[in-house]
Formats: C-alpha cells, sequence, structure tokens
C-alpha cells in the first residue's frame, strides 16, 4: 500500500469498490463526469486535480456547500481510486 | 490501492462495453435479468446492468409509457414549472442501451421456477430478478381514506393525475382559505417532502392568495430536517404555515370527504378548503404480494447486495427495500441500483461481490431561491447498512441568503443531472 490513510474522520475497514464509489459521483455530476445543468462537470480534469479537489474539500480548505459532507466519508485511498477512475471514464 | 489495481479496475469498466461483449457472449449463455419497476432504482439497475455487462438481456417491466417523478413534484404544485418537466421517457434505455422495455404490470412471481408473470399473459424466465416496485398506500390505515376518497383529498404522493388534481384545487382554493396537509409516519418515501410542500405551496399562495393558511397534521413528533424548516418557514412566510405535531393530536385517524373533516386521534374534527393525505405506506403491491415484505411491509435484503433475504437470485431495491438508515428517495434507490446491477454482474460472471458504498444528496426547497440539503455516506457493516460517522449530515442552521441560493441551484442540478444519467444518457 503505497498510500497511508489519514483521514481525519472515519476511515472503512475495507476500501470501496472503485467503480461503485465512481458511480456515486454520477448521480449528482453526470455519466462519465458531463454535468448537463449547474453542477459543475468532471471531464476533462485530471485525477490529480480531482483527487486534490476532494482532500480539500474534506479538510474544509476549500468552501463547498454539499461537498464537504460528501468528502469526509472517503479514505485517502478511497480519493486517489475513485479520481482515476473518473479521470480514467471522463477523457 | 495500488496503481496496478486501480488501472485494471479502469479497464475492467472503460473495455468492457467496447470489447468484451461478443466474447462473453459466446463464453456462456446469455443470462436474462428481469426489472421490476421504471422509476430511479428500476430505470438505473437497467440502464447499468447494460453498461457494466453488454452481454445480458434486460427486460424493464413498467406499467406507465412516461414516468413523472417525485422529485421536483412540489415546484408542480407551486405553479413553478409543468408536469412536463417531471416526465422522463423510455426511449434512451431502450434505443441506446438496448432494454427490452415492457409496459405491463407484473402480478406474480414464482422465486423457485425464476418466473414472472404479467398482467398480460406473458411469462418472462430469469436468471436474476430486480424488484423496484417503490411504495404502496397503506388503504387501510386512515378510517374512510380509499382510492375514492383520494379523488377528493389527493395524496399527490404518487403519478401525475394525483399531483395535477391538487395543484387544480389549490387553484381554485379562496383566499383566506385553509390548505391541510396530513404527513405519515415514518417510514415514508421523502422525508422532507410534505415539509417542502408546504414551503412551495405558501410561496404560491404569498403572491396568489396572501391571507390563506397552511396546517401540516403530523403523525410523528420529530421530522427531517427539523431546525432548518422552521427557521425558514419564519424567515420567509411567518406565521402562514402551523403544523400540529404526534403529541399535539396532530394524527389524522379518519377522512370524510363529503364534509372536507380529518378527525385526529383525540376526536378532533378538522375542516378544510383543500385536504392533502399523505398516508402511511409499505412495500409496492407486487413485494407484498410475492412474499418479499415481512412483518413490518417493507422488504429485507443484504446490506450488501439487496438480494433478498426471503427469495434467492431476487434483488429488492428503492423504496420497498428496508435499506437500515437510507432514507426513502429517488437518490437512494439510484446508489442502491447501482450496488445491486453490479452484484448481479459479478455474481453472474461468479466473480466475488465488490465492496459497496452508498451516498445519498436530498435537496429541499423552501422557496425557488431557498435551498437545503441532507448528504448521507453509508456503508454495509455487521449491523446492516450504516452511515459513515463524521460524514454527511445537514446544511448548516447558520448559512447565509447566498448559500441558500446556491443550494437551490443545486437541488434544479441534480435532478437534471440524476434523470440525464437514467433516462436521457
Amino acid at each position: 500500500m503505497a498510500v497511508v490513510a489519514v483521514a481525519p474522520t472515519h476511515v472503512a475497514a475495507q476500501a470501496a469498490d472503485a467503480r461503485l464509489l465512481a458511480l456515486s459521483c454520477a448521480g449528482c455530476h453526470g455519466p462519465n463526469g458531463q454535468s448537463p445543468g449547474p453542477i459543475p462537470s468532471l471531464k476533462g480534469q485530471s485525477a490529480a486535480a480531482i483527487a486534490a479537489a476532494l482532500r480539500d474539500f474534506r479538510a474544509g480548505r476549500r468552501p463547498s456547500t454539499v461537498m464537504g459532507r460528501i468528502a469526509k466519508g472517503y479514505s485517502d485511498a478511497e480519493i486517489e481510486a475513485v479520481a482515476h477512475q473518473i479521470a480514467a471514464q471522463s477523457k | 490501492m495500488t496503481a496496478a489495481l486501480t488501472r485494471r479496475r479502469v479497464m475492467t469498466l472503460t473495455a468492457a462495453a467496447a470489447l468484451a461483449a461478443p466474447a462473453l457472449a459466446r463464453a456462456r449463455n446469455k443470462a436474462r435479468v428481469v426489472v421490476i419497476g421504471g422509476g430511479f432504482g428500476g430505470a438505473t439497475a437497467a440502464r447499468y446492468l447494460r453498461v457494466l455487462d453488454p452481454a445480458l438481456s434486460v427486460t424493464l417491466i413498467e406499467p406507465a409509457q412516461a414516468y413523472v417523478t417525485g422529485p421536483l413534484s412540489n415546484t408542480v404544485l407551486a405553479g413553478l414549472r409543468p408536469i412536463g418537466d417531471l416526465t422522463q421517457s423510455y426511449a434512451t434505455l431502450a434505443g441506446r442501451h438496448g432494454v427490452e422495455v415492457v409496459h405491463d404490470t407484473a402480478v406474480a412471481i414464482d422465486a423457485g421456477r425464476r418466473t414472472v408473470r404479467l398482467a398480460g399473459g406473458r411469462t418472462l424466465a430469469y436468471d436474476r430478478l430486480i424488484v423496484s416496485p417503490g411504495i404502496d398506500m397503506r388503504w387501510d390505515a386512515i378510517s374512510g381514506y380509499g382510492e375514492a376518497a383520494a379523488r377528493v383529498m389527493p395524496h399527490a404522493w404518487a403519478g401525475g393525475d394525483q399531483l395535477l388534481l391538487l395543484r387544480r384545487q389549490l387553484e381554485a382554493m379562496p383566499d383566506g382559505g385553509l390548505f391541510l396537509i396530513s404527513a405519515p409516519p415514518t417510514p415514508y418515501r421523502c422525508p422532507p417532502g410534505p415539509y417542502e410542500r408546504a414551503s412551495l405551496t405558501a410561496h404560491y399562495f404569498r403572491q396568489a392568495k396572501p391571507r390563506a393558511k397552511i396546517m401540516i397534521m403530523d403523525a410523528k413528533d420529530q421530522f427531517s430536517d427539523q431546525a432548518l424548516f422552521e427557521d425558514g418557514w419564519k424567515a420567509l412566510y411567518g406565521a402562514m404555515i402551523e403544523r400540529v405535531g404526534l403529541s399535539d393530536d396532530g394524527r389524522v385517524t379518519e377522512a370524510k370527504p363529503a364534509e372536507m373533516t380529518v378527525v385526529s386521534e383525540f376526536g378532533e374534527s378538522h375542516k378544510a378548503d383543500v385536504i392533502n393525505i399523505i398516508p402511511p405506506q409499505r412495500a409496492g403491491k407486487i413485494a407484498q404480494d410475492s412474499g418479499l415484505a415481512n412483518g413490518t411491509g417493507w422488504c429485507p435484503v443484504d446490506p450488501a447486495t439487496f438480494e433478498s433475504a426471503l427469495a434467492k437470485n431476487v434483488h429488492v431495491i428503492g423504496d420497498a427495500a428496508l435499506a437500515g438508515a437510507m432514507p426513502k428517495g429517488a437518490f437512494a434507490a439510484n446508489t442502491q441500483a447501482k450496488v445491486a446491477a453490479l452484484a448481479i454482474v459479478d455474481a453472474l460472471a461468479g466473480r466475488p461481490a465488490a465492496t459497496p458504498t452508498y451516498l445519498s444528496s436530498c435537496y429541499s426547497l423552501l422557496a425557488p431561491d431557498y435551498g437545503i440539503s441532507v448528504i448521507d455516506v453509508f456503508r454495509a457493516t455487521s449491523e446492516g447498512i450504516t452511515p459513515v460517522p463524521g460524514a454527511g449530515g445537514q446544511s448548516p442552521r447558520t448559512a447565509d441568503a447566498a448559500f441558500r441560493s446556491q443550494e437551490a441551484r443545486y437541488a434544479d442540478g441534480w435532478y437534471a443531472s440524476i434523470t440525464g444519467e437514467i433516462w436521457r444518457s
């Protein structure tokens, strides 16, 4: 394991499946990261940018309406996994 | 998570659609999955079964030619949107995703033989079945409130006809009139829904009938996002909305449509100009008739796969399922459908089940530019489906007008995204 989990809150005993993590995002951000409405699209963002944004939301460094509350539910490993999954799907 | 594993998983998902279909079809007989119900749960499941394994044969059974969503329905009551904005078509699921959409009603499930019988006479065989029937009203719960009474005192909690009936009644109500909402006991579809309904109706009255009043008779003491709603009502609508909780005799036990009156638990009569009774609920009819529901009226399931605890190879998702702490709502049904679809694809391919994760975002509008949200992140644990400690929660009580306005925009955005994902992409 290359990533050490330092989530400030809860770290799941077992990381959730990366595909299911990415599908969780699709409900609001659209399938393949393309949102048809006012919610920001993820399409075209790099894995590093998505992971950094999630970590910033989780730590409260980046203001948000819902993303701070959402990001607190995931470990570092899950944030890395979902960021790679979304970046690969929405190129 | 190692980089190699991540890459492999990415390959699995992105390459499957393009490359694997012919090979899989040759490798085994085409497995058949039948999905009952074309709402947020069933339609999501049908779509992702085909996306995750294009070799599957997927049949979706839904009586309605077009689906009118529960989310946003209160904006129709308030005259903010036409019902066409809430109406979803099955054309993309059929045309782009190759889902066989059958407009019929499932009337019987034989879990031993693995067949579903339809009202039209057809019998369909399946390898796996997904049951996503939504809710059924408990017509026996409030004395005098059956389907005939609902044509006078609409529930407006499912389907377009009931919604439009209540809208017409609200439009015809005189200024200075009383609109009474009877809110059900927990659990029921869309926990904040009755309170959003009161809010947006108040917004409409504010413009059209400023002397009107709204009374919520509630069969419970506490409700979803209570402090946020009560703060908002005071700020936006003054004293227009009054709520009577269970302990203050809020539970409606009898309806008298001929007198436009309801009777509460302690025997008091309440007359109103328009009465909306949202009755107690249970899992949809097919779940009751086929033995998928237990004594609670809802369907027990495995928290990691949503396979029924009462029937093998049958998965129950959405409002009908007993999903631990998850609220009954569109986003929950959507996230459960994805987990169940992947569990079925993996099981049919002989792979172990993936570790699930569940997310639910639930927006409510108190006014067109005033939104609030509840977020829940859930895991399957030995205790069932439980919230991740420290995550999720409600919008802050101290948020400013800009925050509320942004959440209202995101409520619209959420609707555009999730219905786009399911029915238009």
